[in-house]
Formats: structure tokens, C-alpha cells, sequence
């Protein structure tokens, strides 16, 4: 059964200001402690807060879910799992958890879900680095057709081939894909 | 024959810009799905392009959301709040309490105390009716000078020494809005929210209110009275706080800031008697046993 937090969801799609600020009145404390605790600091708890809200926007554009847990609870896990794979990579140190104690989650699936949303941050991230690596000729042609423009609208705005464009794009994401298989994070990450 | 990754990229080019015929996509497929590693490989290419995609059309969403985040950024992130790290061992605020101690000694010995000297005493009642037409190095305006001076030396001593202590490591539990409260600095909303823990306890039965959580919600009460300026308050449940403490350790915590407050009402005797009782007790300083919050900054 869906959770009446699901209004939050429906918040984050609609950037409802009022609602965003009730969510984050619930859910920000925590999410502080956490942090402040682990070697960060109230701006990295800010921004992590903010990484962890587009995780879930994407998944839900991505794939729409039904919400059953109280949303400050997953946001929480969501955050505490960006967290912890933030100073696995900066510091390869342990983490003081403690106060995830707190929520109860009634299924596997909430956990589950918020695993993947900062797996898909992740990938994100990662994604989003490699592709600046790219050369600029790559990278845009990559954007436009990602945009929402098919291939042959973008050849004509390139003033390239259809044929032509086909082949550079497999060419640019090949090179996209061998950039982030070199990066350490690669292994990490599921795909 | 395995494929290795750079046959695999060359493969994939043509695979993924349609230029394979049937069979070739299929053999390409079938040699991709036998090898773990370029089956993720396959597996990374077609999640980019997806997710790529989907970043690249919400584009303007997600820009307008940020642009959202940031603006309630300075309703939750205050720039002078910080939860600070232990930067204290207790050892070391057992010294602070031997050297306050000292200092108000000091100040005893060499300011006229209005407690013990009948003089001054008897002088200072005058003052109000006496005090404009003195002249200023007559011997009652010297005292009253010295007195005067020793009240701003122990408001300075107290502004020196006096931090607010940290919250709990883990806040967690039925104070933890308070502990937010609290470490947000807004006093006035954790005493509600101590008051408002400690009713919900009452309807719901003992069981959630551990002895530390009971002495948390006296001790953090206490402190954001005298943080407030509330220093009668401030005694009487840091009073209770120290009877309360569960652990020598937090007693030792209640205790200094018990001092603090008498220090704060210019009760300097019972500040000395209550830093003396501080600087004697064995586990004030037993690390192995300390909080991780801890004390003045």
C-alpha cells in the first residue's frame, strides 16, 4: 500500500517549494548528525541531501516506484549510502552508522530501492566526469541526441551525414565506455 | 577464441551503428553474454545511453529543483552552526577546572570579598545615596571600584570558560528533536521539545526514557537555560543532573557546569567547593570511559 509520504515524491517531481521545506524540516537533523559524525561537514550534508533527492527523481523518471516507507526514512538511506561510498573513495575509512537503528522498513524492497537510487548517483557521477573528458565535437553530438533529437536531426544541425553521425556516436560512446572502465570506481559500480 | 575489450569496442561500434548483419549481431552477442566482463561492458553501454538520456531531457528540472534546494539552503545550514568535534580530552577540562579554580582564588585573595569583608559590606549598602558625591580615591570609591572589578573579572572568566557542551554522539531516541534544537542553537525550542519528550514518556509509560536519556533531558535542559541567561534554572537542574548522572563521567559534566552557573550568579564559594569536588573525582579524567562530546572549546 502506498505511504501518504508519497506527497514528498510527488513534491520532488513538481518542485513544491512548501512541501520540499516540510520534508526537509523531518529529514535534514539526521542527515547532519550523520555526516557531521563522519567526517563531514553541514555544507556536505546539504549538498549530500541534495544528491540524494535528484537520485530518487531520476529513479522515479527512470522507473516509477511506490513509496511505503516514511520518506524521510529512505531519504535517509539513500543519503547514509551516498555517504559511505564518499569516504570509502576519499579515505577508504570506516563509518559510524548507528542511527538508521531508528527507521523501520516493513520489506526488503525500500532498502533495496534506495541502494539503487545511489547506485545510479553513482554512475551518475561517474558518467558525468567521464563525458567532460570527451572531445567537444563527442560530447556534443552525444548531448543533442540524448536531448531528444534523433540522429538525422542532428546530423542536418552538424551539417554531417546521417550515415556519418551513426557511426561517430558509436564511436564517441565507445570512448565514453572505455574512459569509465579505466576509472577505479568502474568495478564498483553495477551496471 | 575469447574476445579481448579492444576487439570488443571495434565488434560493438559496428554492432551498436547497425552495421552487422544478423548473424554477425547474434555471434556478437553470444561471445559478448560468455565473458563476465564484457557482458558489463555491454551492460554499461546500454545504461548510459538510457540514464544519459533521461539526465540530458529533465534537464531543466533537475535545474530548477537545485536552484529550490539551494534557496531553503540558509533555513537548515547556518554558517555559525556547527557541531564541533571533541577537541577536549576530560583530562584536560579537569586541568581548566583546577585552573579556574585558581583563578578565582586569586581574585579572592587580592579583591575585597563582599561576604567577608564587613567593610566594604557596609559601605557598599551606602553607595546608592552616597555614591555621586564621593570622591573618586576616598576609600569606600576604591573599594566599589575593586568590587566592580571583580564582578566584570568573573563575568569575563565566565564568558571565557562557558561553551555550550555537544550533543550526545548518537542523538538518537525520544530527544533527538530536542538535541536538534539544541545544536541549531535555538534554546528556547529544545527546552520545548525536552518538555514535550517528557510528556509523550508519561502517556506512553517509563519504558522509552532510559536513566541517560532522563539524565540527558535535565542536563540539556539545564544547559540551554543558562545558555539563555536563566541562571536560577540552570543551578537547580544542573543540581538535580549531577544526583541524576548515571555515569561518574557525566556527573563530572554536570558538575563543572553547575560550577559554572554558581560562577555565573557570583556564588563564588560554592563554585570553588563544586570545581574542589570535580578536580577530586577519580573518573573525571578515566578516558576509557569518556563520551565523545565533550567539553569547553
Amino acid at each position: 500500500m502506498e505511504h501518504p509520504d508519497s506527497k514528498y515524491i510527488n513534491a520532488l517531481l513538481t518542485n513544491d517549494e512548501i512541501l520540499l521545506k516540510e520534508i526537509y524540516q523531518k529529514c535534514f537533523g539526521k542527515i547532519r548528525y550523520f555526516v557531521v559524525n563522519n567526517q563531514g561537514t553541514d555544507d556536505d550534508a546539504w549538498d549530500l541531501l541534495q544528491e540524494a533527492m535528484l537520485s530518487i527523481f531520476y529513479r522515479i523518471k527512470r522507473q516509477p516506484f511506490m513509496l511505503t516507507c516514511p520518506f524521510d526514512a529512505f531519504i535517509y538511506i539513500v543519503c547514509r549510502n551516498l555517504w559511505i561510498k564518499e569516504l570509502r573513495k576519499k579515505h577508504n575509512r570506516g563509518v559510524t552508522t548507528g542511527m538508521d537503528e531508528g527507521y523501520s522498513f516493513k520489506g526488503e524492497d525500500d532498502l533495496a530501492r534506495a541502494e539503487e537510487c545511489a547506485m545510479q548517483q553513482d554512475r551518475r557521477k561517474l558518467f558525468v566526469e567521464k563525458l567532460n573528458e570527451l572531445e567537444e565535437g563527442c560530447r556534443k553530438l552525444l548531448q543533442q541526441n540524448w536531448s531528444g533529437l534523433k540522429l538525422d536531426e542532428v546530423a542536418a544541425m552538424l551539417k554531417i551525414s546521417y550515415a556519418y553521425a551513426r557511426k561517430r556516436k558509436s564511436e564517441c560512446m565507445a570512448k565514453l565506455v572505455m574512459l569509465m572502465k579505466k576509472s577505479p570506481q568502474y568495478e564498483q559500480l553495477k551496471w | 577464441m575469447k574476445m579481448n575489450t579492444e576487439e570488443w569496442f571495434d565488434k560493438a561500434i559496428a554492432y551498436f551503428n547497425g552495421m552487422m548483419t544478423t548473424e554477425q549481431a547474434q555471434l556478437f552477442e553470444k561471445e559478448t553474454a560468455a565473458s563476465e566482463e564484457l557482458s558489463k561492458l555491454m551492460q554499461t553501454w546500454k545504461t548510459t545511453d538510457e540514464e544519459a538520456a533521461l539526465y540530458e531531457k529533465n534537464r531543466q528540472e533537475t535545474e530548477a529543483f537545485i536552484y529550490t534546494h539551494q534557496k531553503l539552503k540558509s533555513d537548515f545550514v547556518n554558517d555559525d552552526v556547527k557541531v564541533k568535534k571533541l577537541k577536549y580530552s576530560p583530562w584536560r577540562w579537569v586541568a581548566i577546572a583546577a585552573a579556574v579554580t585558581g583563578i578565582i582564588m586569586l581574585m579572592k585573595i587580592f579583591t575585597p570579598s563582599p561576604d567577608k569583608s564587613s567593610f566594604a559590606d557596609e559601605h557598599k549598602k551606602k553607595l546608592d545615596t552616597t555614591h555621586k558625591i564621593v570622591a573618586v580615591d576616598s576609600p569606600v570609591a576604591t573599594i566599589d571600584t575593586q568590587l566592580k572589578k571583580r564582578d566584570i573579572q568573573l563575568r569575563t572568566l565566565y564568558a571565557q570558560v562557558f561553551r555550550p557542551d555537544e550533543v550526545p554522539e548518537d542523538p538518537n531516541g525520544p530527544l533527538d528533536n530536542a538535541f536538534f534544537y539544541y545544536a541549531s542553537k535555538q534554546y528556547k525550542k529544545a527546552i520545548t521539545a525536552i518538555d514535550s519528550a517528557g510528556s509523550k514518556t508519561l502517556t506512553r509509560g517509563s519504558d522509552s526514557f532510559t536513566p541517560v536519556t532522563r539524565f540527558y533531558a535535565v542536563y540539556y535542559k539545564a544547559l540551554s537555560l543558562l545558555t539563555l541567561g536563566n541562571d536560577s534554572g540552570a543551578v537547580k537542574l544542573l543540581a538535580q543532573s549531577v544526583s541524576l548522572a548515571p555515569s561518574a563521567f557525566l556527573k563530572a559534566k554536570a558538575q563543572w557546569y553547575l560550577a559554572l552557573a554558581y560562577l555565573k550568579q557570583e556564588n563564588v564559594q560554592t563554585a570553588i567547593e563544586t570545581l574542589g569536588i570535580l578536580i577530586k573525582n577519580p573518573s573525571a579524567g578515566d578516558t576509557s570511559r569518556k563520551p565523545k562530546s565533550c567539553f569547553p572549546n
